[in-house]
């Protein structure tokens, strides 16, 4: 209920008639069409799950943590998902720091209806022990510059957070199955969210004028503006949220046309949030490869000082795996692969579902990515899989959640892909075998020798093609 | 297609300048109007407009448990300003600049739609108080479960995870001034429950005018009142004791009673101001209006039904 007047910049007159007239002859101050969006850019950072979005000069952040609570009572199998949002004073002169004000409330509650109640992230899989733990996923949204249409550009870096974020994975132990054991993302590779589809929000502003309607007004318009209208569509075409909270009164036929535009809007903006995301993940798994190079000595060195808990378990497992790969290659599908590391692995006490999850994973990591402590794996690295090598730090984590749990969006590219990489993968993997076996002695030498790393980097990029 | 059961009462708060009761089935809100006067936070002053503020409370014992600390939390956060900047569109501001008008809605029994009889709460408040508006604001409620469009959801349907669309119109104009939509609908669909909500919407804005002709004609001792009115596009004609009164050729509270609602007016303004006039004109206009009361109470109070 508070309006901080005093702080409020006031628009002249002047100034607020020339908006006025211009947009009686379809013309906006920035040059602008109608109903033509600012230039957006998604950037992601340096975190899994952070992402920042300019939107002309409106500059937001988003960052999705994730945390292990109590669900709600009445919602026993479904974890959480809530948006907390904070005006940073140095975005506009009229926000204070502290309590957040109305429009804060309001932009976090447009935002958090469209996600929630759309489900457009799924709840369901995030629930790890039914009634006592799941994953409350939280998305923080800064806001630094406001440049108008704060809530659009808020919903896109959620979103691109949200499609960005991993979550550790966890697995069931102790005594009676009832232990969750968190897993450092070291030891295993965190999981994607499952998100079904992608709520654009899309800001109309009404002048009183010539009832006119424009898209994404920036901070002048908006002090201009009779009123607001905010729909959150996806890019099937399904509405999952309008806000119009009072404002300039308009016409029912003037509401369904701005619908169908941002039909058209959210499908655009969707399209080109997949194409960041999907480079970034791309971008990711490149530097994951890189990465995996090294820690092996890094691990080398960490189990000599004993300071790695599960080294000795490591060590137990590189054994297993090395005898496990050979048979793996002639069997050709990863299924019949799991159930042999299962069998092995009888050590842990594992749900059957979390192991085959774990297993799949782990001849994940040792396909698609080396994991610290494979010897062998990083001249299977070298030379097998260059084609599909991004697709596969990528797919690794949807086949695995193909295999337990629901569809994801982001794989449906990718099952055409799985069957043909899986044929072509078994080739490259002899020769790798092969080629693994002769270099076996040399790659843990080349470990410790710098140089030698670099050459056989060199030797990565040089079949990069290939 | 059909609404719950709506039942409205004008001048609940005594203190209050205009005060309503509204009920849709089990939801019943209490809204409570002060102003215009002076605005309390200097700083806040509009040299222009009038200030208005609403807020919107729940009462711990409206829903089925008790709840607590509810006040300041995020949703009557949102909610206070949605129902302000929907009141704030059809009052007339600009003729109270430097001035400030209060909304107080409390809700004493939830169960769905408390949005939407919020709205068509402060609107009879507001009209009791005799600010003047541009048009009436009625809201209502649709959804959409199993693949029907339904009407005023209870709380049970609300949560049963189908949409829920919340509209306000101003019925004159035919303007749709609050929308409010949650869940996934097509476009389609969409376009169904919001025609269904809009003639819901002017179901009440029926009511509302009938209750308000009720009120005036039947509490002609409460000083303060107002007509709802249509005069020309823009402007609404509010009678308003010791102010200014003003009446009209086409003064229409309720559709088909007009002559006789513009007859009730000119009478009442007789009554008031009569007596300065002599007691001859006084008499009479105190007779006819006694007349046009029982005549018209007949056909207004089939409407319950």
């Amino acid at each position: 209920m508070e309006q901080r007047m005093a702080n409020t910049w006031r628009m002249t007159v002047n100034e607020k008639k020339f908006i006025e007239t211009a947009l009686e002859s379809g013309l906006r101050i920035d040059g602008r069409r109608p109903f033509d969006y600012r230039k957006l850019e998604i950037k992601f950072g340096k975190d899994e799950g952070s992402a920042e979005v300019h939107l002309g000069q409106t500059h937001v952040m988003a960052f999705v943590t994730a945390q292990l609570v109590q669900p709600y009572r009445d919602r026993p199998n479904d974890g959480t998902l809530s948006i907390f949002t904070e005006f940073s004073p140095m975005a506009d002169p009229s926000f204070e720091p502290g309590r957040p004000g109305e429009s804060a409330v309001e932009l976090g509650r447009v935002i958090d209806r469209g996600l929630r109640e759309s489900r457009a992230v799924d709840t369901e899989s995030l629930c790890i022990l039914s009634g006592k733990l799941v994953w409350a996923i939280r998305v923080d949204l800064h806001i630094l510059d406001n440049g108008g249409n704060l809530i659009d550009a808020a919903n896109i870096a959620a979103l691109a957070g949200l499609l960005t974020f991993r979550r550790p994975e966890c697995s069931l132990g102790g005594e009676n199955g009832q232990e969750v054991i968190i897993h450092p993302p070291e030891e295993r590779e965190p999981l994607h969210l499952i998100v079904h589809h992608l709520p654009i929000a899309v800001t109309f502003a009404f002048f009183s004028y010539e009832s006119s309607v424009v898209i994404d007004p920036t901070h002048h318009e908006e002090a201009v503006m009779g009123g607001r209208m905010t729909a959150t569509l996806n890019s099937n075409g399904d509405v999952c949220a309008i806000q119009k909270a009072g404002g300039e009164a308009i016409l029912q036929g003037v509401i369904m046309q701005c619908l169908r535009i941002a039909a058209a809007k959210a499908g655009a903006i969707s399209d080109m949030i997949k194409k960041e995301v999907d480079s970034y993940n791309t971008k990711r798994a490149l530097l994951k490869i890189k990465r995996h190079s090294t820690p092996r000595d890094v691990d080398r060195g960490a189990s000599d000082i004993g300071l790695k808990q599960n080294s000795s378990v490591d060590q137990m497992r590189v054994d297993e795996f090395s005898g496990h790969h050979v048979q793996r290659i002639k069997q050709e599908c990863e299924e019949g692969i799991a159930k042999q590391s299962r069998d092995v692995e009888s050590e842990t006490k594992l749900s059957d579902k979390t192991q085959t999850n774990r297993s799949n994973e782990d001849t994940k990591n040792f396909i698609g990515g080396p994991s610290s402590w494979d010897p062998y794996s990083v001249g299977v690295d070298s030379d097998s899989l260059k084609a599909s090598l991004a697709s596969q730090g990528m797919q690794m984590p949807i086949e695995k959640q193909k295999d337990s749990k629901g569809e994801e969006t982001r794989s449906e590219a990718k099952p055409e892909d799985a069957p043909e990489n899986n044929n072509p993968k078994t080739s490259p993997l002899r020769e790798a075998e092969s080629a693994e076996r002769a270099n076996g002695e040399k790659t843990l030498k080349d470990a410790v020798k710098a140089k030698n790393r670099k050459s056989r980097r060199k030797s990565h990029s040089s079949s990069g093609p290939s | 297609m059909v609404m719950r059961q709506i039942r409205a009462e004008i001048g609940v708060v005594a203190k209050a300048d205009g005060s309503a009761m509204f009920e849709m089935g089990n939801t019943k809100v209490v809204a409570a109007v002060y102003g215009p006067r002076e605005v309390q936070n200097r700083s806040q002053q509009l040299n222009a407009n009038a200030l208005v503020r609403c807020e919107y409370t729940m009462a711990n014992f409206s829903t089925g448990d008790r709840m607590r600390k509810l006040k300041g939390d995020r949703r009557s956060t949102e909610i206070s300003l949605v129902i302000r900047q929907t009141m704030e569109e059809c009052i007339l501001t600009n003729l109270m600049p430097r001035s400030q008008i209060d909304i107080f809605v409390q809700v004493v029994q939830a169960d769905g739609g408390t949005l939407s009889a919020c709205i068509n709460a402060a609107t009879l408040a507001l009209a009791n108080a005799g600010i003047p508006m541009r048009d009436i604001v009625t809201s209502c409620s649709a959804g959409y479960l199993n693949s029907t469009p339904l009407l005023d959801l209870n709380y049970i349907e609300d949560s049963a995870g189908g949409a829920d669309v919340t509209l306000g119109i101003m019925p004159k104009l035919d303007k749709v001034t609050l929308l409010q939509m949650d869940a996934k609908l097509s476009l389609d669909t969409f376009e169904n429950v919001m025609q269904l909500a809009i003639e819901g919407c002017k179901a009440v804005a029926d009511y509302i005018r009938e209750v308000s002709a009720f009120h005036f004609l039947f509490f002609f001792s409460n000083d303060k009142l107002s007509i709802v009115d249509h005069v020309d596009e823009h402007c609404l004609l509010s009678t308003y004791d010791g102010y200014y009164w003003r009446t009209q050729s086409n003064c229409s509270i309720v559709e088909e009673h007009s002559f006789i609602a513009w007859l009730a007016t000119l009478c009442r303004c007789g009554v008031l101001y009569g007596s300065k006039l002599g007691s001859g004109p006084h008499l009479v206009a105190v007779l006819l209006f006694w007349i046009l009361k029982i005549v018209t109470w007949r056909k207004l109070v089939n409407f319950n039904d």
